[in-house]
């Protein structure tokens, strides 16, 4: 019981984190048509820049504000720059220019700040005592934080006037621009926000998980596969399939071997994404 | 399949046609001259080669961008190395299981192709490459999980051709390189080949004139998953170990930036790009630890201004020169990139 409980709460944690970068992603797929593959590498510079705060200020809040802000506007002008000139071109050369950016990225993360794993202190240390288990603060509080980021995403792409936009961009963007919708800054736009997610998820995390240069790789991963399975571009999907994906994840380990566990959830996906394919109907599969 | 038609050459392929006849008779002859490790490094280079050609079949002629080819690559070479754990190490056996395991994997790819397309097919191959890397570790005693599988029964396995001492290995896969070449080419200029090609421009095109798409691109997944087993299978051979990595998602994005380097509406552009950028890789990682740093602004800037690869930017070349020789004026210059994955025309979902 006690370890269910604990998996539990470890599910939300994994979970919301996950959903921040994975709705990230799964805006610039609904509005742009692009999968962001550094979007991994913008988690971990959100970790990093947090460290680098911490160390200098030990200021948690200002160092969680500064990573998101510098990867929204750095992330998002390195994706302006390297995809407008591709907008028309095959999606797969965005898809393998984002994989050049992130295997930069990563080269400099590794020489700027060296490949050991930088460790940080939550800055609550205390536990909660939540019936027969103590959960650490700290913890409790990323769950709060991402599901309330996650939730004011959801008002304001329902009823803000640029997350209206964004949803018109993403459903149709010719006739969103005919009607007046300033398309390049909505992309700008869903540029910014998607690396603001991913640097303030990183910063988030980071005094759980610490930091170090190859962490994106499998932050990547598992969105991408959260992406994919809430069906790209839905936004909301995403995020309650991240949650989903986190808590099968932890709750299922204690069970089953991890590795079980990714190889099912791998299945489940494909099997997944294969029957949504078959529900649309066409006579010949374009 | 009729004979390859000549009406649809594209530019500079003559010369281009002469200098890699060249190569070829030049790869057969050279590297045992010099000797020492460039017959080892070369087939390495050819083996990857056609990895790459098998990437290169499946994106760049079918448009179906796949980025799990690894999975077949990597489940070839691993069929190899876990029947030689089972003591069977006949040679013909070993080709024979390989290419099977391999088109059992390309017809899952095959499936995919039917039911999904464009970004929805992308992801499915996505999800296969990281499913199959995570195989080995589940199954730990049969595959060797995190530590890989040695090919047993040392050279037995490769008709008794020893791929680390004198020229038969060699000349074993380079000749098994050319025949796959040319298959490849001849298969695809003939008129099965231009279906295939006018598929994967525009899938609606051609279904409305009549061709059966799936039919097609099935045909065209079960080729190149052959050729991918081949390659497994060579690997297999010529190292002698096989491991994780080599079925997942980095070696699969290996194979496509490869062909992609090289140009991926060619037989020849997937080799030399497998062959330029494995190399690049070798000098680079031997005189400093910046190699992902390296492989990631080759890759940036290929994408920005080499999108057609270098096969592609050779026909650029001669196109515009024979549009000069036949009296163009400069400003008439057209667009002769039009149906590549850079131009204009990219009707298709991806």
């Amino acid at each position: 019981m006690n370890q269910f409980l604990l998996q539990l709460l470890n599910g939300l944690v994994v979970g919301s984190s996950l959903a921040l970068v994975a709705s990230g992603l799964a805006l610039l797929f609904g509005v742009l048509d692009i999968i962001n593959f550094a979007q991994g590498e913008f988690f971990m510079l959100g970790a990093y820049i947090l460290w680098i705060i911490l160390g200098a200020t030990h200021n948690y809040v200002l160092g969680l504000i500064a990573a998101g802000l510098v990867l929204a506007i750095g992330g998002g002008l390195l994706l302006l720059v390297i995809t407008w000139p591709l907008l028309g071109k095959a999606q797969v050369l965005i898809l393998l220019a984002t994989l050049g950016v992130s295997l930069i990225l990563q080269q400099l993360a590794l020489n700027i700040f060296g490949g050991d794993a930088k460790i940080m202190e939550p800055p609550i240390a205390e536990g909660v005592d939540i019936g027969p288990i103590t959960y650490p603060l700290y913890d409790l509080i990323i769950i709060a934080v991402g599901m309330g980021l996650l939730l004011a995403g959801f008002f304001w792409l329902r009823y803000a006037k640029y997350g209206v936009w964004v949803r018109a961009v993403a459903q149709n963007r010719s006739m969103a621009a005919v009607l007046g919708v300033p398309v390049p800054r909505v992309y700008l736009l869903a540029f910014m926000i998607s690396s603001g997610l991913a640097g303030i998820a990183g910063g988030m995390l980071a005094p759980v998980t610490s930091v170090f240069p190859s962490i994106g790789g499998s932050i990547i991963l598992n969105s991408l596969i959260v992406v994919v399975a809430g069906g790209l571009g839905n936004f909301r999907g995403a995020a309650w399939i991240a949650i989903l994906f986190g808590e099968i994840q932890s709750v299922g380990s204690i069970w089953i071997p991890p590795v079980v566990v990714q190889l099912l959830l791998f299945g489940l996906v494909i099997l997944l994404l294969v029957l949504r394919s078959r529900r649309k109907t066409a006579l010949v599969r374009l | 399949m009729r004979a390859p038609s000549r009406r649809n050459a594209p530019p500079g392929e003559t010369i281009g046609m002469a200098i890699v006849g060249l190569l070829m008779v030049a790869a057969f002859v050279v590297p045992p001259l010099v000797g020492g490790f460039l017959p080892h490094q070369i087939s390495t280079y050819l083996i990857f080669g056609l990895f790459a050609l098998s990437v290169g079949l499946i994106s760049g002629y079918g448009r179906l961008f796949n980025i799990g080819i690894g999975a077949t690559f990597g489940v070839a070479g691993y069929a190899v190395a876990m029947l030689s754990h089972a003591g069977i190490n006949e040679p013909f056996v070993l080709l024979a299981s390989a290419l099977i395991t391999g088109i059992v994997v390309s017809l899952l790819f095959g499936v995919y192709a039917i039911l999904a397309s464009g970004i929805e097919y992308l992801m499915l191959t996505f999800l296969t490459t990281l499913a199959f890397f995570n195989i080995p570790l589940a199954a730990q005693a049969a595959t060797g999980g995190e530590n890989g599988l040695q090919i047993k029964a040392g050279t037995v396995v490769s008709f008794g051709l020893d791929p680390l001492k004198g020229n038969g290995f060699y000349w074993f896969t380079l000749t098994i390189a050319v025949l796959v070449a040319a298959l490849s080419w001849f298969i695809l200029s003939s008129q099965a080949g231009q279906a295939m090609r006018a598929i994967g421009r525009n899938p609606a095109r051609a279904a409305a004139m009549g061709y059966n798409v799936s039919a097609y691109r099935i045909a065209l997944t079960l080729y190149s998953g052959v050729v991918a087993s081949l390659a497994g299978w060579l690997y297999a051979l010529q190292a002698a170990f096989v491991f994780q990595d080599l079925l997942g998602l980095a070696n699969s994005l290996n194979g496509l930036v490869y062909a992609l380097v090289g140009g991926v509406d060619s037989i020849v552009g997937p080799l030399i790009g497998a062959t330029a950028l494995r190399w690049l890789t070798e000098r680079l990682s031997t005189q400093s630890t910046q190699s992902n740093l390296y492989v990631g602004i080759v890759l940036l800037l290929v994408v920005l201004f080499i999108p057609d690869g270098i096969v592609g930017r050779w026909r650029q070349l001669w196109a515009r020169r024979e549009l000069a020789k036949a009296g163009a004026r400069e400003s008439d210059e057209p667009e002769v990139t039009s149906v590549t994955l850079a131009g204009a025309e990219n009707e298709s979902a991806l």
